[in-house]
């Protein structure tokens, strides 16, 4: 008999957990946009999404851009990704989250520990790398500048040559000078959005923005 | 017929020296009273200065903790509304620095700053 009321307390309280967790996080919405000072303000190529639209609300007056452009959506559990940027340029996304408490499902109350990496496909992954490609990379761009400047004395198929031999050159240098961008770990509530971003130091006309928001599920 | 103990007794060259002096007695008492004074002293004293050094352990315990406490506070805390830049170290020759804002709408704002970034 009491094996039985055991079994049956121990069943009701896994329901209760079952039904605590429908409302627990379950995995994270990632928005990546470009913000530019030039053109006119806009928004109206924003995901719909209210808390989205709150959160870029929110920081606007932080940020000194004045037009916002989707550049892919992703939904992440956790891991990582790639995102398509401006003109082919692709970004990596990892995601790496644990909650506090640790190894306890995530629900309404808890803090999400989140590391948050985005980087430029091919990124070197450390100084010793990145200073390994150096020598490459200006051996490449003295290329590039040849080609260039023979370009107005080429004809014909000589001509579509260089070109193509230029865009090859401007791939293989966008991989080769490819860096990390952000680097951050923060803490989140479940129905969070965090808005994280890059940009040049000073300013610059334009801003990696992206939105990351942690989706709750259930009720 | 003398037994062994008393034939010792009678023999024993220690019964039959003088006894110590006043002054010699004086001299060892004052010798002992002294030792025994410097002995004490260093351990009544340890144990009076015990619950000092305690309380000084403790405090010294509780500002640690609490500038851990605040400084984990300021990294994680929603309600800070502006929390100072974070200088991230240069791991390559592109400086990057970091910088944490809260908005007044609540929306967090993570903010990376790089030297060198052509978008």
């Amino acid at each position: 008999m009491r094996k039985v009321r055991a079994l049956t307390i121990a069943m009701a309280l896994l329901v209760a957990v079952v039904a605590h967790a429908q409302t627990s996080q379950r995995g994270f919405s990632v928005v990546l946009l470009l913000g530019e000072t030039q053109g006119a303000p806009s928004g109206d190529a924003l995901p719909p999404a209210p808390a989205l639209r709150k959160a870029l609300n929110d920081v606007k007056d932080f940020l000194p851009y004045k037009s916002y452009r989707v550049l892919d959506t992703q939904w992440l559990r956790g891991g990582s990704t790639r995102m398509k940027g401006l003109d082919d340029q692709e970004y990596d996304v990892d995601l790496i989250v644990d909650t506090i408490p640790a190894g306890l499902p995530c629900t309404k109350d808890c803090v999400l520990n989140v590391l948050f990496h985005l980087q430029e496909v091919g990124a070197a992954q450390n100084s010793s790398e990145e200073f390994g490609r150096s020598i490459p990379i200006a051996e490449m761009e003295k290329q590039r500048a040849h080609l260039v400047a023979l370009l107005p004395s080429a004809q014909g198929a000589m001509l579509q040559e260089q070109k193509e031999r230029i865009a090859q050159l401007d791939r293989q240098l966008r991989l080769a000078k490819a860096r990390k961008l952000i680097d951050s770990r923060f803490q989140m509530a479940p129905g969070e959005t965090v808005v994280v971003g890059t940009s040049k130091m000073g300013g610059g006309d334009k801003g990696l923005v992206v939105l990351l928001t942690s989706v709750t599920g259930g009720k | 017929m003398k037994d062994l103990k008393q034939m010792l007794a009678e023999d024993d060259p220690v019964a039959r020296e003088p006894g110590m002096s006043d002054a010699d007695i004086q001299a060892m008492r004052r010798a002992i009273l002294v030792e025994a004074r410097l002995q004490t002293e260093p351990v009544a004293t340890s144990w009076r200065l015990q619950p000092l050094a305690l309380a000084a352990a403790l405090a010294v315990c509780l500002a640690v903790g609490v500038s851990i406490g605040v400084r984990l506070g300021r990294d994680g805390s929603p309600s800070v509304t502006s929390v100072p830049s974070l200088a991230v170290p240069p791991a390559t020759s592109n400086v990057r620095r970091q910088l944490q804002i809260t908005s007044p709408g609540g929306t967090r704002i993570i903010w990376t700053f790089h030297q060198e970034l052509d978008l």
